[in-house]
């Protein structure tokens, strides 16, 4: 069905079953323990071996060897997959780094190793006993000394943000130049990781040619395609399985070593094998959101009119990676006829960052409360009751704070006394905007609190 | 208090769907859509059984296997909407293939109780597929629409912390969401998907931080016990207020996304209401205790 024109009437808007407040109907299935996770499909495979992972040691380097004899020889152990004997593999555009490393290692706790044995327990003993000596090379981990050397790069998501390394409208710098209020503030956010409550975990059997996967997945369609080009087999023969998940936030759109590594054990052993992340693997050997700083710099009449915005965010990701997608919501939401919109993208050598709890656009909008909630906080929030039996401020003695804040430091903190429409006492800073827009006065600054 | 806007894009994505009728009168869905705990089973039942007029508990549905049509899975907010549009275009094409079995004018067709109806006759809609299962696979397609028009949600987030006059912990007291999302499917699993999402925004504000080992070149927090996340406990009061609309332009379901709106700017009204209630303006996340504590206002 093409839907091309607007929708008319049609038999969903009877709204008998649609729109009314219904239990969930797997609901029974999650609370009596019987809705089956990726983990969890025992009478599929009752011989299934388990698999665990070993990750790299270093953040970058090379595996100068690798020891398996004592983990071979260790009781209950059937194989161990390592780059040498995977087999010939692909990587799908899905992936940054590659989901199984060796001999080069992209990033700490990328998987070196698959120890496949009878039970979880000695899998993960024998992988203990495995020896990897590493030529470490140095990396780059620190995302604010990239600050003046990270290239610009373009991009979105595709959902209409897209945009060139530099976007310009107007002239942002004249515009801003002559603003009578500004602000001019840098925010930054941390790494952060999903922390979906089922870490990555995948089942798989082989029959003949054949895979079949049981995995945690949020597309299905997207985990066939990547397994077809990360094992070098065709579509036809991946089925992929994943009736219930428990939480993704985008760490489970794209396959991971879980997944690829029980296919290659599970051939190695010759029966299904079944391998599922601890958890303390996962913020590693998995994806993150990336950490960004931004600098957002907005020029305004006295009334709140905004003339002039400029948001440009840092963010950084392996070799490859694809920027925190940070400025997207500038583009499209806020108004203002000069604008800047620029991403910046610095190599780092950390885990691959990714998609998670929408990409780039869970923080964005701190900067919204201007100044709508400064105008409102200086008139009738002031009169709320305050001062809790807790803790909670007074805002009469919030006022010496703020003074205080904004004859220190802030182009931005109000007035004390500020009423409603007049509070456009602030002036611009002479500060970084003067020294070009990335030239910005410290990396240090972003180490600590601002 | 803060608050602040929450604005997170409406993205249209191709779904297909198969839907069986047996001689039952038993309506089976099969997709690939996945469900990762947001309610996409029970969305994707209510859309069958509405369009093919039978009671919830007639209606399976199966999801999560890739011998089934192509779905726009789950990701992005875009899951709910598109799949039960793939499932309404599925749904369309077995109400042709009842119609044309009974008998019936596809266009005059009504189906609701379990019956098909038309003019002053009906016949059990089990009826269609007494001489064997009748089955019907479609997807939904997009045209230009997400181009011609801005297909967005929009939203506003308030907040009330309190924080520790002497140690400067925040405690979230209660959370506000007011959404612009379109037809709302099902208020019971939307609510929850938002209040989840509000609660994962709080804990991108006060808590959550890989940090570092900038030598290592790895994170260092890597488990529950450092990595901390926030749980609805944490939070007494959560709200959610869906404003009625229907938005003919975003698919048949006249749906949108749902549940990222609900973290689109949590974190920004936290830090606004921090500032409310302390005069320190903090802009660098997470707002941990530690960024507070040396410019505690005094408090006799």
């Amino acid at each position: 069905m093409k839907f091309d024109t607007p929708a008319a009437q049609n038999p969903i808007d009877q709204l008998k079953v649609v729109g009314r407040a219904t239990d969930r109907i797997d609901g029974k299935f999650k609370t009596t323990g019987t809705a089956r996770y990726a983990y969890e499909w025992h009478e599929v495979a009752p011989d299934a071996a388990y698999g665990y992972i070993v990750g790299a040691g270093i953040a970058k380097g090379r595996i100068r060897a690798m020891d398996l004899g004592a983990a071979r020889a260790a009781p209950g152990v059937i194989t161990i997959v390592t780059y040498e004997n995977a087999g010939d593999l692909g990587k799908s555009q899905s992936n940054i780094a590659r989901l199984l490393g060796g001999p080069d290692i992209e990033h700490y706790e990328q998987a070196v190793a698959l120890v496949v044995a009878e039970t979880f327990e000695t899998a993960r003993a024998a992988a203990r006993l495995i020896r990897i000596d590493y030529d470490r090379a140095p990396g780059r981990f620190d995302l604010a000394a990239q600050m003046n050397s990270a290239p610009p790069v373009g991009g979105g998501s595709g959902e209409g943000s897209g945009s060139p390394p530099i976007d310009r409208v107007g002239d942002f710098e004249a515009a801003f130049a002559s603003a009578p209020v500004t602000l001019d503030e840098t925010y930054s956010t941390a790494n952060e990781s999903h922390s979906m409550m089922e870490p990555h975990a995948s089942l798989a059997m082989w029959q003949r040619d054949k895979l079949t996967v049981w995995t945690s997945s949020q597309m299905i369609a997207w985990a066939v395609r990547d397994l077809s080009a990360t094992l070098k087999i065709p579509k036809e023969n991946v089925r992929v399985l994943s009736p219930y998940i428990g939480g993704g936030f985008g760490a489970k759109l794209w396959i991971r070593s879980d997944a690829v590594l029980a296919a290659i054990g599970s051939r190695l052993a010759g029966r299904p094998v079944k391998v599922a992340l601890t958890r303390p693997q996962v913020p590693n050997n998995t994806v993150h959101r990336p950490a960004t700083i931004q600098r957002v710099r907005i020029g305004a009449d006295h009334d709140g009119t905004i003339t002039a915005i400029a948001h440009e965010s840092l963010s950084g990701n392996l070799p490859d990676g694809k920027p925190e997608t940070a400025t997207d919501q500038t583009k499209l939401l806020y108004a203002g006829a000069n604008r800047l919109i620029s991403m910046r993208l610095a190599t780092l050598d950390l885990p691959e960052g990714n998609a998670m709890r929408p990409r780039g656009r869970r923080r964005g909008w701190r900067f919204s409360r201007w100044p709508w909630t400064r105008w409102r906080k200086s008139s009738a929030w002031t009169r709320s009751p305050s001062g809790s039996p807790m803790t909670h401020r007074s805002i009469r003695r919030n006022r010496s704070a703020r003074s205080r804040s904004a004859g220190s430091r802030s182009a931005f903190a109000p007035a004390p006394s500020a009423s409603a429409g007049t509070g456009a006492t602030h002036s611009p800073q002479p500060r970084a905007r003067d020294r070009g827009w990335w030239a910005w006065e410290s990396p240090r600054r972003f180490a600590t609190t601002c | 208090m803060g608050v602040a806007a929450a604005f997170r894009n409406n993205l249209l994505t191709k779904s297909a769907a198969r839907v069986r009728l047996d001689r039952n009168g038993k309506v089976t869905v099969e997709t690939d859509m996945t469900d990762i705990g947001t309610g996409s089973y029970t969305i994707i039942a209510q859309t069958a059984a509405e369009m093919m007029g039978v009671a919830l508990q007639d209606v399976v549905v199966h999801l999560g296997d890739s011998s089934f049509p192509v779905s726009a899975g789950s990701g992005g907010q875009w899951g709910g909407n598109n799949s039960t549009a793939g499932v309404y275009a599925a749904c369309v094409k077995l109400r042709e293939a009842v119609a044309q079995k009974l008998g019936f004018n596809s266009a005059d067709a009504q189906f609701s109780d379990g019956k098909v109806r038309s003019g002053n006759r009906d016949v059990p809609l089990a009826q269609a597929a007494a001489d064997g299962e009748l089955v019907a696979e479609d997807a939904i397609e997009y045209g230009d629409l997400g181009k011609t028009y801005q297909q967005s949600t929009f939203g506003a987030h308030f907040v009330e912390v309190g924080v520790h006059a002497a140690t400067g912990e925040t405690r979230m007291r209660r959370m506000l969401a007011v959404c612009a999302c379109g037809r709302i499917l099902n208020p019971k699993t939307a609510r929850s998907q938002v209040i989840g999402a509000m609660t994962m925004g709080a804990g991108a504000a006060l808590m959550e931080e890989l940090v570092v080992d900038k030598r290592g070149g790895f994170f260092v927090n890597h488990d529950l016990a450092s990595y901390e996340v926030p749980v609805h406990a944490d939070i007494p009061h959560q709200e959610v207020i869906f404003l009625d609309e229907a938005d003919p332009v975003s698919s048949p379901m006249k749906a949108k996304g749902v549940a990222e709106l609900g973290i689109c700017g949590v974190a920004a009204a936290v830090a606004n209401a921090i500032y409310h209630a302390t005069g320190i303006r903090v802009r660098d996340y997470p707002i941990t205790l530690d960024k507070l504590l040396t410019r505690l206002p005094n408090v006799a």
